[in-house]
């Protein structure tokens, strides 16, 4: 798959300069530094355990699809699996986004090499498409396709769930990538593996915490005078609303 | 306007880092084919310098042309053309050494068969060929910084930019890290050779810049500068003129510091 995604993007942006060449170089660079677990030892994930998890996200992926029997309406629905969905992705992009993007030794490894700008960043991209495509195919492939069952989802509901589940996939991994940017200014490099492990059993707890938060957040929403919560501003939010597009109204309304 | 025989031309170069100020007003032009050595004590900005003229940094004000490129806006041309041989010997640690130099071969588009053949002929010439597969994590700084030299000459660059090259290298290695260099020289190459190291300068350079605080001190062959200084030795040179004290008082106060009470 990875060729054949860098071929393609590779024709999008030349026009913007990316060199062909380079790009599929880099990509591959950052494959075998992700296998070889270049900067967080042993929690990188390696081919093999990235197909494992990929098969076994296959299992979540296929219980999501149950709820597209159910009697809700499909901008809840996206809402529910597009959150399982990155929720499960997070834990494995936590490390795989660290991997390549927060080499401590890369500035002085390339920054004298002649590659453009925009070569460096989209082969850094294209890398993190390829494993986000690859680990989506399994855990959001199946309920996009189960969401046709719905009765307001469209022909190309397929394709707008699957869209909005990379980008969010995408954004999960920039966001992993800025906190560990964070982490790096006050953590030394060699604690940055304990760090990952940190945040993907945080990651792993969190709907838990999520859980526990919702009588708290019940209880709250019956007093009168606090000020209704807007959940506009998540992520979350964003990416759902771009799932049912053009199809039902989103299950929480953007402003 | 540069001389138009200069491989380097940097006029009035000005950098900071954040509000501290490393270089101030740098001006001078380094001809096709020179070695010149910069000199300078720790923090004068020698590697700053090299950093700017490799694009690696942008100059905060002043004009910087490396083979006729202007600098920063055509620096990827530019390190198309250079070789690089930086101070820091940061490299993918769990690439091997093989793996590396086809990385850096194939960055600079050199054919696989050309490369195959200078990959082995500098790996063999450094003595790393058994070790081409092994990690680059568990290499010895000293085997470290011949990868990156042979990362720096495997293109066959013009311009040679040489920023502490001896650093942790071995005696054999060192000499003919000396000898390569020397070679080149006399091949017609422009080589920039940042070190600490007096005897290295004198002998291969032609030229030396003496940088203090980010100013120019001294310009001109060793043997000029030590005939205008009237002394015996390039370190006795440096000394002059960038204040540095000599070292006996302060072997006596280390001494003092340690006698017993």
């Amino acid at each position: 798959m990875t060729p054949a995604l860098v071929r393609a993007i590779a024709v999008v942006t030349a026009p913007f300069g990316v060199d062909r060449r380079q790009l599929a170089q880099l990509v591959q660079l950052f494959g075998a530094l992700g296998e070889r677990k270049e900067v967080t030892g042993a929690l990188g994930t390696d081919r093999q355990a990235l197909q494992l998890t990929s098969m076994g996200l296959l299992i979540p992926g296929a219980l999501m699809c149950l709820l597209a029997l159910g009697s809700m309406p499909l901008g809840e629905y996206d809402l529910i699996t597009l959150g399982i969905s990155s929720m499960l992705l997070l834990v494995v992009l936590v490390v795989e986004a660290s991997n390549s993007f927060l080499n401590p030794a890369e500035a002085t490894v390339l920054a004298h090499q002649p590659i453009a700008g925009a070569t460096y960043f989209t082969a850094k991209l294209t890398y993190l498409l390829a494993v986000v495509l690859r680990l989506e195919l399994t855990v959001s492939g199946p309920p996009s396709l189960a969401g046709l069952l719905k009765p307001e989802a469209r022909w190309f509901y397929p394709l707008t769930h699957f869209g909005s589940a990379c980008l969010a996939g995408i954004f999960i991994a920039l966001m992993a990538c800025a906190l560990f940017g964070l982490l790096f200014r006050v953590l030394p490099a060699s604690r940055l593996r304990s760090a990952a492990l940190w945040m993907q059993l945080l990651v792993t707890l969190s709907p838990l915490l999520f859980n526990v938060a919702r009588p708290v957040r019940r209880a709250l929403a019956t007093v009168p005078w606090l000020p209704h919560v807007d959940l506009s501003f998540l992520p979350i939010a964003w990416f759902s609303a771009l799932g049912v597009i053009g199809q039902a109204p989103p299950a929480i309304p953007l402003r | 306007m540069p001389p138009s025989d200069a491989a380097i031309h940097v006029e009035d170069l000005c950098f900071s880092y954040g509000a501290t100020d490393v270089l101030h007003g740098l001006t001078f032009s380094i001809g096709r084919g020179e070695v010149t050595g910069l000199l300078g004590p720790n923090g004068a900005g020698k590697s700053t310098t090299i950093k700017i003229l490799t694009g690696i940094l942008e100059a905060r004000s002043g004009c910087v042309e490396v083979d006729g490129l202007r600098l920063p806006g055509q620096s990827v041309e530019l390190k198309r053309r250079i070789g690089y041989v930086p101070e820091a010997a940061d490299l993918y640690e769990s690439l091997s050494a093989q793996e590396f130099l086809e990385l850096c071969g194939r960055l600079h588009d050199l054919d696989d068969r050309t490369l195959a053949a200078r990959i082995e002929a500098l790996l063999t010439s450094f003595d790393l060929i058994d070790q081409r597969l092994a990690a680059l994590g568990s290499y010895s700084k000293g085997m470290r910084q011949k990868v990156l030299i042979s990362a720096a000459l495997l293109h066959n660059p013009a311009i040679v930019f040489l920023d502490e090259p001896l650093t942790g290298l071995d005696v054999e290695s060192a000499v003919l890290v000396k000898s390569l260099l020397a070679a080149l020289a006399t091949q017609g190459r422009t080589i920039v050779y940042s070190s600490h190291v007096f005897d290295v300068v004198e002998r291969i350079c032609t030229r030396v810049l003496i940088i203090d605080k980010g100013r120019l001190v001294a310009d001109g062959s060793p043997d000029a500068l030590k005939t205008q200084a009237h002394e015996t030795s390039l370190e006795a040179v440096f000394r002059d003129l960038t204040d540095a004290e000599s070292a006996e008082p302060r072997v006596a106060q280390i001494l003092q510091g340690l006698a017993p009470r």
